[in-house]
């Protein structure tokens, strides 16, 4: 299932402020007390809902009630949330809560670049040792038809972690 | 992210810089700092960061680093806020890795970054350093005051008595 903006924004923010829902009120009662480095994230996920302006109101008297008010007011002028997001408009607090989605949507695409460079030094490791595909399948007891598949270059067939352990047998195996 | 999500992080930054450049015994440097730093030397009570911050990384890992948007390399502009003999001072990050070692400033020079900054959170992470008794506040009085360190380091004069300011406030909630 693919994972979306504001799927990515309330799951962190439940991560952040340690609040089990959505509610925004409890989230902001968080950032004001243990855990003010969620601030961003949780006016964020208030965008994303429309509800800038209302965290905004809701943070009235805070420490964080100006800064809010400030970001609402670029929402209002800008295109987008996810524009903004990428724009030097906001402080770069803001930006990291960008950053930290295209982390996790991107997650996928970094462990495959990291596979196909263990895919590349497993066959460099066979070719060296002069050993079969066939042994090193077998001592893993992997499943063939993924395992032959990876080493004819298909990346999605391995986690990173199995990936890693075809890399290290290959290399260990006299 | 947790603690166990930044080591991850970075063994994974790790293992790919292994996988490019190979393992060899002139391994790369890393210097983190901000509130992951904090979090991987147990120094704060908070419990999750937004990113990981670089302050500097040899040039043969940037590239690698670059890829991690979760890594924020471009704290460089912040060494103006960091004490200048701070390198002397490095602590090796206790992380298993091949290609890279990873390391962050004193608890001190980081509580002085954490000076300049003043937000709650950084706030926070002061506290959490104090209260786990890993301070030294001799060093951190040198850091604060000597001629050689934080003043060296600034380049705007104002920002330095605010941050004074912001170390005198702590030392008097403390009790020091």
């Amino acid at each position: 299932m693919n994972l979306t903006f504001k799927g990515f924004l309330r799951g962190y923010c439940r991560e952040l402020t340690g609040v089990k829902g959505d509610n925004l009120q409890k989230m902001l009662a968080a950032v004001v007390t243990e855990a003010p480095a969620a601030a961003e994230a949780v006016m964020v996920f208030a965008a994303e809902q429309g509800k800038a302006a209302y965290l905004a109101n809701l943070a009235q008297g805070t420490w964080v009630a100006q800064a809010y008010v400030e970001f609402a007011k670029k929402l209002g002028e800008a295109e987008s949330i996810e524009k903004l997001l990428q724009s030097e408009e906001v402080p770069e607090r803001y930006r990291k809560v960008w950053f930290a989605w295209l982390a996790r949507r991107d997650a996928i695409q970094r462990d495959r670049r990291v596979i196909s460079l263990m895919l590349d030094q497993t066959q460099a490791a066979l070719a060296n040792k002069q050993e079969t595909a066939y042994s090193l399948c077998k001592l893993l007891g992997l499943n063939r038809g993924n395992f032959y598949a990876y080493l004819r270059g298909d990346v999605t067939r391995v986690s990173r972690a199995t990936a890693r352990r075809i890399l290290e047998t290959a290399r260990a195996m006299q | 992210m947790h603690k166990e999500n930044l080591i991850e992080i970075l063994q994974g930054i790790d293992e790919e810089a292994a996988l490019l450049l190979g393992v060899s015994s002139s391994r790369a440097r890393v210097i983190l700092v901000g509130g992951a730093a904090f979090m991987l030397r147990d120094l704060t009570t908070r419990q999750v960061t937004h990113d990981i911050d670089v302050l500097s990384a040899d040039a043969v890992v940037r590239g690698i680093i670059a890829s991690y948007p979760e890594v924020n390399g471009g704290v460089a502009a912040f060494a103006d806020q960091i004490p200048y003999n701070f390198e002397d001072r490095l602590v090796r990050l206790n992380l298993s890795t091949q290609a890279i070692d990873f390391f962050a400033p004193s608890t001190e020079d980081l509580v002085v970054m954490k000076l300049y900054a003043q937000r709650p959170n950084d706030v926070q992470d002061i506290d959490g350093a104090i209260a786990s008794g890993q301070m030294d506040w001799e060093l951190l009085e040198t850091l604060v005051y000597g001629d050689d360190e934080a003043k060296a380091s600034c380049l705007v004069e104002r920002r330095y008595e605010e941050m004074v300011r912001a170390y005198e406030t702590i030392k008097a909630r403390w009790g020091r």
